[in-house]
């Protein structure tokens, strides 16, 4: 496992070193540029960042490098952060929030937590995560509700090509399949599409393999 | 320091209740159990059960919390996620004050488990636990926190962010 240790701060890359002396392998940048090309050669397991990092700028520049290196996992070290920080971080998919002043022992800790597919932040963010869960499957439950309402607004027939649009069928297909014409397949596609307030075929898949996905 | 009122509802009939009763009583007078008490009168439990007749389980599970007014509900359930998510749900609409606390045992799914905290379920504890895990996750739950074990925060996170999408 490879761990890329990215700071300027002496303090903090020493106390990095103790906790992964002798464990892992490590390599280290000490500003963003050079970060951004070390971690899509290197692909390491694991980099440690330092909120504070020269050229970093905030969320985006985060965002920036898990598209670089979806693979790894990104822990970072500030020496504080507001719930509101670290929750939007974590929804972006760092993988822990760290104080700097970890000590040694804490950091193998968060390296051995994180490398089993863990999260590592603070506890107080628990209550969030439900919340937020609670909220979002809801929002997800009223949506699907609300798409099985249109849907049942479909005929038979339409429900029927709706479902062969969604295997990714062809309007050639679907007619042979259904021995009808072309031409029926595209009227009824028409009002399909007006009955579901959409535009085009992908969504109506898209819609249709949801609700299957969900039932 | 008033005690943390806790009620305790079980979703599968013939439940193994003892553990947690016995838990609870320990310690008083931390929690206090509220239950449908034979001295609020023989005539008054007679009416309440005639007037259930007919209502569905999560219906007179409501109305039983409703009377009740804990702070903490322990869910008891060992298979029938379905129907605690049922009542999570009537919960969250009826109850919304009550904070629900899971207590399950080890062969539940984890992504029933998940299912579950989705409807509104602030934590689990596991049917085995010791007093000592029972004061704690009672009393976080009763201050606004939850009860869910670090291991699978990852899982709802994933879970988060693929909703939102």
């Amino acid at each position: 496992m490879l761990i890329l240790l990215a700071s300027n701060n002496k303090h903090m890359l020493l106390r990095w070193e103790q906790g992964l002396f002798g464990l892992f392998p490590t390599a280290m940048v000490h500003s963003f540029q050079p970060l951004t090309e070390r971690l899509g050669k290197l692909r390491p397991d694991i980099l440690l960042l330092d909120y504070a990092l020269p050229g970093l700028k905030n969320q985006q520049s985060i965002s920036e490098l898990i598209n670089v290196a979806i693979e790894t996992k990104i822990v970072i070290f500030s020496s504080g952060f507001s719930d509101d920080i670290e929750w939007r971080l974590l929804k972006i998919g760092v993988k822990g929030c760290c104080l700097s002043d970890l000590n040694a022992a804490q950091i193998k800790r968060v390296i051995d937590v994180i490398s089993q597919g863990e999260l590592w932040f603070r506890r107080s963010l628990t209550n969030r995560i439900l919340s937020e869960l609670v909220k979002v499957t809801f929002e997800k439950n009223r949506i699907e509700q609300a798409v099985r309402d249109l849907l049942e607004n479909l005929t038979r027939r339409e429900y029927e090509i709706a479902m062969l649009v969604s295997r990714g069928d062809s309007n050639k297909k679907i007619a042979q399949q259904l021995a009808i014409t072309e031409r029926t397949v595209k009227a009824h596609l028409t009002e399909i599409f007006r009955k579901l307030h959409i535009s085009d075929r992908i969504k109506l898949a898209l819609i249709m393999k949801d609700i299957v996905k969900s039932s | 320091m008033s005690s943390i009122t806790v009620a305790i509802v079980n979703i599968e009939q013939n439940q193994q209740k003892t553990t947690i009763h016995e838990l609870l009583h320990h310690n008083a007078p931390q929690f206090e159990l509220l239950t449908d008490s034979p001295s609020q009168g023989i005539q008054s439990e007679e009416r309440r059960r005639l007037a259930r007749c007919g209502l569905s389980f999560v219906e007179n599970a409501i109305a039983r919390i409703r009377r009740l007014k804990p702070q903490i509900l322990l869910m008891n359930t060992s298979r029938a996620m379905h129907e605690c998510c049922d009542l999570l749900l009537a919960l969250r609409d009826q109850c919304p004050g009550v904070r629900t606390l899971l207590v399950i045992d080890e062969a539940i799914e984890e992504d029933d488990l998940v299912q579950a905290l989705a409807c509104g379920a602030r934590g689990f504890i596991t049917v085995d636990l010791d007093s000592v895990d029972l004061t704690k996750a009672v009393s976080a739950i009763n201050r606004g926190e939850a009860w869910v074990p670090r291991r699978m925060t990852a899982t709802l996170m994933q879970r988060i962010v693929s909703a939102s999408l």
